[in-house]
C-alpha cells in the first residue's frame, strides 16, 4: 500500500487518515508491532517529526499503544478498530451522498440506483 | 590535528614528487650507461648520448621548477578551488593549516636539492674518484676554516648565521608563494592572475628592501649598537643584519598570509 | 539553550551588490528546515557565512551561540553545491580523511551506505560519475553525528530516483536533536520532509513558518504559497 499525500491539507492529518486506513483494512493487523518512526517516515518520504505527531494522535485515539521499551503496536481492541472503520465508512458515505445530491438524486433514489448497480442493471 | 594535516599534505604531494625524482634518476642512469658505449664511433651513438644528457639537464632544472610549481599548485588547489570548501570547514585553525603546508613544502625543497646532488653523483660514477673529491673538499674546508679564523675570528658564529640564513630564506620563499595567493583571492575573480602579480610585487619590494639595508650596513657604527662586540668583525655583522632582514621578511609573509586567510577568506 | 543557528542584523555585500540585508533569524534544534528562494536570492551566501567561508559585512551569525570557527566546525556538517573531494583519492581514503578530522564521524554508517550503493571502497573518485560523487559526498556528510547539517541544493539537477535516494538518506540518518537546513528552489519535491520553511527573496527573509501551519491557515501547499510569493 503506497502512501498518498498529494492533498494540500496538513501532512500530519493525511498521515493519520492513511494509517487509520491501514489499520481498518487489516494491512496493519491488531496487535502488530509498527516499524520505527524513522522507517515509517522514510517509507512515506515525510518528516520524522510529522510522522511522530500523527502516531501520537492515533495513540490518543486509542488505535495505537506504545510500550516504552519494545515500540509501538496496533491496538488489540477489535471493537475500537471497528468503530474507526465505521467512522471512515460514514465519511465516505456522506461524501458520496453529497455528490449524488449535487447531481440531483435524493437519498432514496441513490439507494435504488445502488441496488441496480449491484445487480449489474446499469 | 597538525600531525593529521601533515599526513594528508604529505600524501597529496608525494604523488607528484616521487615520479619526478624517479625520472631524474632514470635520466642520470640512462645518460651514464650511454657513456659506456662511447668507444663505438657511430653518429647515432653520439646523438643518443647528447639527447640523454640534454634530457638529464632538462630534468635537473625541471626538479626545481617542479618543486616550486607543485608547492604553489597544491596550496592554490587545496585552499582556493572547490577543495577549499572542505579545507576551510575542517575543525582546524588557519595557523595549523599553514604550518602543515609550510613544513611539507620545506621538506620537499630540501629533498629536491639532495636528490639533484645525488643525481650528479650517479652521472659521475666511475669518472671521478670520490675519495679524492672528498679529500679535496676537506682541504677546501680546512682552508676556509683557516681563512675565517684569520678574517673572522668567530667562525662558528658565521657558520650558524649562514645556515640560519639559508633556512630562513627557504621558508620566506615558500611563504611568499602562500602570501601571493592570500592576496590574490581578495578580489574573488582573477585569483591566479593577481597572485602572480603579487608574487612579482613582493619580489620587487624584497629586492629594494634588501639592497637598501645592504647599502646602509657599511655606514652603521655597530660598535655603538653593540659595545661588547669587540673582536667581532664586519663579516659577522653583515650576516647578522642580513639575518635580521630575512627574519623580518619571513615574518611579514607569514603574518600577511595568516591574517588574510583568517579574516578575509571569501570563497565565491 | 541557544538556538542552533541565529542571525542578528546580518548583512553581506559583494563589491557594491547587496547579497543579504538585515537578516534576523532563529532556527531551533531538532527541526528539518527548508531554506527556500529563487536562484540568486542569497541562500548559498547565508550557508557559506554559517560555515565561515564568507565573512559578514555587518551583524552576526552564530552557531550554538558561537561565531563560526573551529568549535562550530566540529558540530556543523556541510554539503556544498559543488564537489569538494580530491579526485585522486579513493573512497576508502576520503572516509579515513573524514574519520581523522571529525570526531563525530561514524565509519560503519558510511561503509554501510556505500555498500548499499554498490560502491567499491577502492574506487578512485575520478572514475566515478558526477552523480555518484555527489552521493558519496552526501553519505560522508550524513555519516557525521553533527548538531547542524547545512545542505546546499542537494536535489538540484538530479533525476527523480536520485532525489528519492537523497531524501531517504537524509530522513534515514536524521537525529531528533539535530537540525537539518536544506536549501532549494524545488519545493514540491521536499515539502513533505520539512518541519519549517524560511522564504528568502533578494537577500531578505520574507517568511518563516511551520509547513502544516501554512497548510492549515492558508489551505494550500507551501509550493503553492511559494509560487504566489515569488510570482514574477
Amino acid at each position: 500500500m503506497a502512501w498518498d499525500l498529494k492533498s494540500d491539507r496538513p501532512i500530519y492529518a493525511q498521515l493519520i487518515e492513511q494509517i487509520q486506513l491501514r489499520i481498518v483494512s487489516g494491512s496493519y493487523p491488531p496487535g502488530e508491532k509498527l516499524p520505527s518512526v524513522r522507517d515509517m517516515a522514510a517509507d512515506a518520504s515525510v518528516n520524522p517529526n510529522t510522522m511522530q505527531r500523527a502516531l501520537m494522535e492515533l495513540e490518543n485515539e486509542g488505535l495505537l499503544y506504545s510500550q516504552r521499551t519494545s515500540g509501538r503496536f496496533v491496538t488489540e481492541d477489535v471493537e475500537k478498530i471497528m468503530e474507526a472503520k465505521n467512522r471512515l465508512a460514514m465519511d465516505v458515505i456522506e461524501e458520496f451522498l453529497e455528490k449524488m445530491e449535487s447531481l440531483g438524486y435524493s437519498t432514496a433514489q441513490t439507494v435504488d440506483l445502488l441496488k441496480q448497480a449491484k445487480e449489474g442493471k446499469v | 590535528m597538525l600531525s593529521k594535516l601533515l599526513k594528508y599534505e604529505w600524501k597529496a604531494t608525494a604523488r607528484f614528487f616521487l615520479p619526478i625524482y624517479g625520472l631524474l634518476f632514470a635520466m642520470a642512469v640512462a645518460s651514464r650507461i650511454s657513456w659506456l658505449f662511447s668507444e663505438v664511433d657511430n653518429v647515432w651513438n653520439r646523438v643518443l648520448e647528447i639527447t640523454l644528457l640534454m634530457g638529464y639537464i632538462f630534468m635537473f632544472g625541471g626538479v626545481f621548477v617542479a618543486t616550486f610549481l607543485v608547492i604553489a599548485y597544491r596550496f592554490y588547489k587545496n585552499m582556493f578551488t572547490d577543495e577549499g570548501y572542505l579545507t576551510f570547514t575542517l575543525p582546524v585553525s588557519v595557523g595549523n593549516l599553514l604550518t602543515s603546508k609550510l613544513i611539507i613544502a620545506f621538506i620537499w625543497s630540501v629533498f629536491s636539492t639532495i636528490i639533484a646532488v645525488f643525481s650528479i653523483v650517479i652521472l659521475m660514477l666511475g669518472y671521478v674518484q670520490f675519495d679524492t673529491i672528498f679529500q679535496q673538499l676537506g682541504m677546501v674546508w680546512d682552508e676556509l676554516v683557516r681563512a675565517m679564523a684569520e678574517y673572522a675570528p668567530h667562525s662558528w658564529l658565521i657558520l650558524t648565521e649562514g645556515i640560519l640564513l639559508v633556512i630562513l630564506a627557504l621558508i620566506a620563499s615558500i611563504l611568499r608563494i602562500f602570501a601571493s595567493f592570500a592576496v590574490g583571492q581578495l578580489t574573488g575573480k582573477h585569483k591566479v592572475l593577481l597572485a602572480i602579480g603579487a608574487y612579482f610585487g613582493f619580489g620587487v619590494v624584497e629586492q629594494f628592501f634588501g639592497l637598501t639595508v645592504l647599502m646602509i650596513t657599511p655606514y652603521l657604527n655597530y660598535r655603538e649598537v653593540f659595545p661588547d662586540a669587540y673582536g667581532i668583525v664586519t663579516g659577522e655583522i653583515v650576516l647578522l643584519v642580513l639575518l635580521i632582514v630575512q627574519l623580518v621578511v619571513t615574518a611579514i609573509y607569514g603574518v600577511v598570509t595568516w591574517v588574510l586567510m583568517k579574516r578575509n577568506v571569501n570563497l565565491q | 539553550m541557544n538556538p542552533i543557528l541565529e542571525c542578528r542584523n546580518l548583512n553581506k555585500h559583494f563589491q557594491g551588490t547587496i547579497a543579504l540585508q538585515n537578516i534576523n533569524l532563529q532556527v531551533p534544534r531538532g527541526r528539518i528546515v527548508g531554506l527556500l528562494g529563487p536562484n540568486g536570492s542569497g541562500k548559498t551566501t547565508l550557508i557559506k557565512l554559517a560555515n565561515g567561508l564568507l565573512q559578514p559585512s555587518a551583524g552576526q551569525i552564530l552557531i550554538d551561540g558561537m561565531a563560526p570557527g573551529i568549535e562550530t566546525k566540529r558540530i556543523v556538517s556541510y554539503l556544498p553545491e559543488r564537489t569538494y573531494l580530491s579526485e585522486w583519492m579513493t573512497v576508502r581514503q576520503v572516509i579515513d580523511f573524514f574519520a581523522d578530522f571529525y570526531a563525530d564521524f561514524n565509519r560503519d554508517k558510511a561503509y554501510d551506505m556505500l555498500t548499499r550503493l554498490g560502491l567499491q571502497s577502492t574506487a578512485r573518485l575520478k572514475t566515478l560519475s558526477k552523480g555518484t560523487k555527489e552521493k558519496v559526498q552526501l553519505i560522508l556528510v550524513m555519516s557525521r553525528e553533527a548538531q547542524l547539517y547545512l545542505l546546499d541544493e542537494p536535489i538540484g539537477g538530479v533525476d527523480p530516483a536520485a532525489r528519492d535516494y537523497i531524501l531517504h538518506t537524509i530522513i534515514g540518518n536524521y537525529n531528533p536533536n539535530a537540525t537539518v537546513i536544506i536549501s532549494t528552489h524545488l519545493i514540491s519535491d521536499i515539502e513533505n520532509v520539512l518541519d519549517d520553511v524560511i522564504f528568502i527573496s533578494r537577500g531578505e527573509i520574507v517568511l518563516q513558518s511551520n509547513v502544516d501551519d501554512i497548510r492549515e491557515t492558508q489551505g494550500k501547499t507551501v509550493d503553492a504559497l511559494f509560487r504566489e510569493v515569488f510570482r514574477c
